[in-house]
């Protein structure tokens, strides 16, 4: 790994430029300085050494010697008088006066004041003796005498210029001396600075080779942990430089592309790092992916197989140079691993889905024998039994409805749990609501000896969008877990009201055993039964509570509970509350309800899903209701209980209303002026005088609505008889829209809510097959006419009841044809069958849309 | 035996003309004497020379400034190689002696051509003793700007009149 990276060098690198950038002119300065001053002092020394000067001082003391012998010639005695000597000796000093004279260099000298007018003289006296010099030696040795008494005056003078001389001499060779000293001292100064200079010099870099040093120790250090890093890395690092060419590749880069180092070394990662037909094969610079993150792609091996790759590559800009990391790994074996998780999570969740389906299948087909054998028990209560298996019947009617609850609970639990559930979006009346379930329950919480309540607010409360059958589940599911947690003690609904945050909430109150701090939470899981105890009292699937709030939340409200063991449990409903518009809301029969005080009324139907259905609707306007499941048992509880109403069946076997109605009239019982409501599905105005005539005060034409019940027993409405339908006989490609009274259907599912009403349902497709084809084979077999009609008029009952406005209206139909009496042909249900089918279909099938 | 010493003295004469050629006697006024180490000489002393003697030995002129001397001024003498390659003086040293008994020594090596010269005239005229004469050591100060030193100086003897060659 070669040294590229290091920390520090950003930082202390411009130091440095910047202390060569201010040292360098500096030193250029010094040297320059040094230069000029050591040429300067060199001519100093060179003038010393070559001066434009002879020894100045020297010729003016010769000049002084030069007279001296020239005088000693003229005092010489006449005996020992040499012309040729004095000649000589004066032309000497001639030679000497005048090169002192002309000379540039005595100037300074001559030109002097003191030394002008010695030498005045001294020139003076030569003029005067050069005559008698070049004269012949006779007129020279005459002239001796006139030249040597001016002799003296000359030597003085010569002295004064000597002596001036030397003043002037030494004063120039001062002034030179000290310039020499000046330059030498600039020098010597220039020296020093420089000498400093380089000292100073000396420790920056000293300094700056410490700092090179500790840097490049820790560079080498740092330097030598990348290396570990990146020589020990599990990921192949691959470095190129600007080009994409391989600048670095680890052993890892190497394991992974089956590449050793030097193959690799100085050519393009691009080509050999991807296959050609990839798109990063296209990027030499490998600038792509850089600073992307992770990315997966394909890669190629040294030996030209390719392989997953995930990569990452980041880009480093360094003093210009532009790096590129790759760092690279197969990852073969994650995809496989997340392909094997995938794979699991796929089959997990498919199993799952499995599961689901298959329990609510399981649960809908359950469902439908279930309410077959319900169904058929409760035909079973109406034939001749003795005690014990009245009994017997009882326990397995209450077995059979235990069983529906929880496949129910758990169809419902499933359709939760796989979101298959879609809520219904109406008005209510929570009150209405409240009053109901407090009603269907209250014989449920009379067995266990509780005491059930119902609270409203007493300025009432607005009607409100929702889906009114599921809040009913929700609070049948809360009071009925009340109830079976509290055995004699009390149990009460509130509606609280609206919040101030615009939720609903309603309140479901017990002094049972309670639930402990810690298992509240767990008590609103799936499949929770706290207890084993418990299950003495409480039998269940342990779906109940989970299914409320799976409910409520799916609404988009809350279920809380407060409770502690012994101090019973209060459970806290909060739902959204959208207010009905008043437009929006259809005149509710219900609405009429509440003005009339709840009044014991007295049911006498035979077939058990129309009894079923008036119970449930009388129950639900807040009446308590008595069922009789004939004429004679009818005749006999009015002889003894007391009730406000009887709703009256016409046709039943046995004693039929009309004449149940004339005994209870004759009879003198507690009933003898109470109003009793024929029901029929068939009311002829001349039926109609006829039931009025046996002592029947109105007429209820089935099928039983809410309007039409709540009019009849508010005695507002006078009497009606509502003859739906005609015989019209639809044609073969009934559609399921046409078979079905949705308006009728409605009123059932709601006046009965969705189990009761699916449960019921299940019966009557049940039952209804059934008993198509048992007529089919009777009819075959030559059936009376009467026979016939009554068993397709009970058909039509049920029909009716189920907005199966289609098929009520062809057997209807039937029903009129066989009570005239006429043969009946063997084909006489083809009319019907394909009628029912279609019915079936739609029932079904609505089912499904559920 | 003598013919062949005579054979052979004849001989060494005519293969080194200039320092075999015997030095004649001056004739006029003796200018400079030529003592000491001479192997070449006119009279036991040394040699000596008159005018006419320093003339024959080749003469030499430049044009030159001195310190002593206003402007440039014109010097014809003889170079001190001629003569001293004349004298056949090879080694030791010298020193130049003027008539006022001024002297100075003057290496051996200064005698180059191109060198200083024993003047005899400046400007065209002879030199009298009042100028400077009637020998004068000059050197070419401006042709050779190293001979303007004061050693340089101090050996530009004038007034000369006597050589003396040192071992």
């Amino acid at each position: 790994m070669s040294a590229t990276l290091g920390p520090g060098d950003g930082s202390s690198l411009p130091t440095r430029k910047r202390w060569a950038a201010l040292s360098a002119p500096f030193i250029v300065l010094c040297l320059a300085a040094l230069v000029l001053l050591t040429v300067d002092a060199a001519r100093q020394i060179q003038g010393l050494a070559t001066a434009n000067s002879d020894n100045g001082q020297w010729s003016l003391a010769q000049m002084e010697v030069e007279f001296g012998r020239l005088q000693s010639e003229l005092e010489r005695p006449a005996a020992y008088f040499d012309s040729e000597e004095l000649r000589l000796a004066f032309d000497i000093f001639f030679s000497r006066y005048q090169t002192v004279s002309r000379g540039g260099l005595y100037a300074d000298i001559v030109n002097t004041p003191s030394a002008r007018g010695p030498m005045a003289t001294i020139r003076a006296f030569l003029d005067a003796a050069v005559p008698y010099i070049d004269s012949p030696d006779a007129e020279l040795a005459a002239a001796l005498p006139v030249l040597r008494a001016q002799a003296p005056d000359v030597r003085l003078a010569v002295r004064e210029v000597s002596l001036t001389g030397v003043r002037a001499f030494s004063a120039a060779s001062d002034a030179q001396r000290r310039k020499v000293m000046n330059s030498l001292v600039r020098l010597s100064g220039m020296a020093l600075i420089l000498v400093l200079a380089l000292a100073l010099g000396v420790v920056a870099l000293w300094q700056l080779m410490h700092v090179a040093r500790d840097q490049a120790q820790r560079r080498a250090r740092a330097n030598h942990r990348l290396e570990a890093v990146v020589s020990t890395a599990l990921d192949g690092i691959v470095v190129t430089d600007r080009k994409g060419l391989v600048l670095q590749f680890n052993g890892a880069a190497g394991c992974i592309s089956g590449y050793t180092s030097d193959q690799v070394l100085g050519r393009q990662a691009a080509t050999l790092l991807f296959p050609p037909d990839t798109p990063e094969a296209d990027d030499p610079g490998l600038a792509r992916h850089a600073g992307q993150g992770r990315v997966r792609c394909e890669g190629l091996r040294g030996d030209g197989s390719r392989y997953p790759m995930e990569l990452s590559v980041t880009e480093t800009e360094h003093e210009g140079d532009l790096l590129r990391a790759v760092y690279f790994r197969d990852i073969s074996r994650d995809i496989s691993a997340e392909e094997e998780l995938v794979e699991a999570r796929d089959r997990a969740v498919e199993g799952e889905q499995a599961k689901a389906r298959f329990i609510a299948i399981m649960s809908h087909e359950m469902r439908t024998p279930l309410n077959g054998m319900i169904g058929a028990l409760e035909l079973l209560t109406e034939t001749e039994l003795g005690r014990d298996q009245r009994e017997y019947l009882q326990i397995l009617r209450r077995a059979g409805d235990v069983l529906l609850q929880h496949v129910n609970d758990v169809l419902d639990h499933s359709r939760l749990e796989t979101g298959r559930f879609s809520f219904a979006r109406a008005p209510y009346c929570p009150i209405e609501l409240a009053r109901e379930v407090v009603d269907v329950l209250r014989p449920t919480a009379a067995a266990r000896g509780n005491m059930l309540q119902v609270n409203v607010p007493e300025d009432g409360c607005p009607l409100l969008m929702g889906d009114r059958s599921r809040l009913r589940q929700v609070l049948v599911n809360l009071v009925g877990n009340a109830i079976k947690f509290t055995e004699n003690g009390e149990i009460k609904l509130s509606l609280i009201g609206l919040s101030k945050e615009g939720n609903v909430i309603f309140e479901v109150a017990d002094n049972g055993i309670g639930i402990a701090e810690n298992e509240q939470e767990r008590i609103f899981e799936d499949f929770v039964t706290l207890d084993s105890s418990y299950m003495r009292a409480a039998e269940g699937t342990g779906l109940g509570l989970g299914i409320v709030r799976r409910l409520v939340r799916a609404m988009g409200g809350e279920v809380t509970v407060k409770s502690a063991p012994g101090r019973g449990a209060r459970f806290h409903v909060s739902l959204p509350a959208e207010r009905a518009a008043s437009t929006a809301v259809e005149p509710q029969p219900v609405e009429g309800i509440p003005e009339m005080a709840p009044s014991r009324i007295l049911v006498v139907e035979d077939n058990p899903v129309n009894r079923l259905v008036a119970t449930a609707m009388l129950r639900k306007m807040g009446h308590t209701v008595t069922e009789a499941h004939d004429g004679a048992e009818g005749l006999r509880v009015a002889a003894t209980e007391p009730f406000d109403v009887v709703l009256m069946d016409i046709s039943m076997p046995g004693l039929d209303g009309v004449e149940t109605t004339r005994r209870i009239r004759a009879g003198g019982g507690v009933n003898i002026e109470t109003p009793i409501v024929a029901l029929t599905a068939h009311a002829l105005p001349a039926d109609m005088a006829h039931f009025r005539e046996a002592g029947m005060c109105a007429t209820l034409t089935k099928p039983i609505t809410w309007r039409a019940l709540a009019g009849v027993l508010s005695g507002i409405a006078p009497v009606q008889a509502e003859a739906s339908g005609g015989g019209s006989v639809p044609g073969g490609d009934v559609t399921p829209a046409e078979v079905l009274d949705d308006v009728a259907l409605g009123a059932a599912a709601d006046s009965l809510g969705p189990e009761l009403f699916a449960s019921l349902r299940d019966r009557f497709l049940s039952e209804t097959e059934s008993g198509l084809a048992a007529l089919s084979e009777e009819l075959s077999d030559g059936i009376e006419p009467a026979a016939y009609a009554e068993k397709i008029h009970r058909i039509a009952g049920s029909a009716a009841v189920f907005g199966a406005s289609a098929l009520h209206g062809v057997l209807r139909a039937e029903e009129d044809r066989a009570r005239t009496g006429a043969p009946l042909p063997p084909d006489s249900l083809e009319t019907v069958l394909p009628v029912w089918q279609a019915t079936r279909k739609a029932l079904l099938e609505l089912e499904l849309q559920d | 035996m003598f013919r062949w010493v005579a054979c052979c003295v004849f001989f060494l004469c005519n293969a080194l003309p200039a320092l075999a050629m015997p030095l004649e006697n001056p004739q006029g006024t003796v200018l400079l004497t030529v003592t000491g180490e001479v192997p070449v000489k006119n009279s036991p002393e040394g040699a000596a020379f008159d005018l006419h003697m320093l003339e024959a030995l080749g003469t030499t002129s430049f044009t030159t400034t001195t310190i002593w001397t206003e402007g440039p001024q014109r010097f014809t003498g003889v170079s001190l190689h001629d003569l001293l390659s004349a004298l056949d003086v090879t080694g030791g040293s010298i020193k130049a002696v003027a008539i006022n008994e001024y002297s100075t020594e003057i290496p051996l090596e200064d005698a180059v051509p191109e060198g200083p010269i024993i003047a005899w005239a400046r400007n065209g005229s002879l030199m009298s003793v009042r100028d400077k004469g009637p020998l004068w050591l000059v050197y070419p100060f401006d042709d050779h700007p190293e001979y303007r030193s004061e050693i340089i100086f101090a050996r530009s003897i004038w007034q000369l009149s006597r050589i003396v060659v040192e071992p």
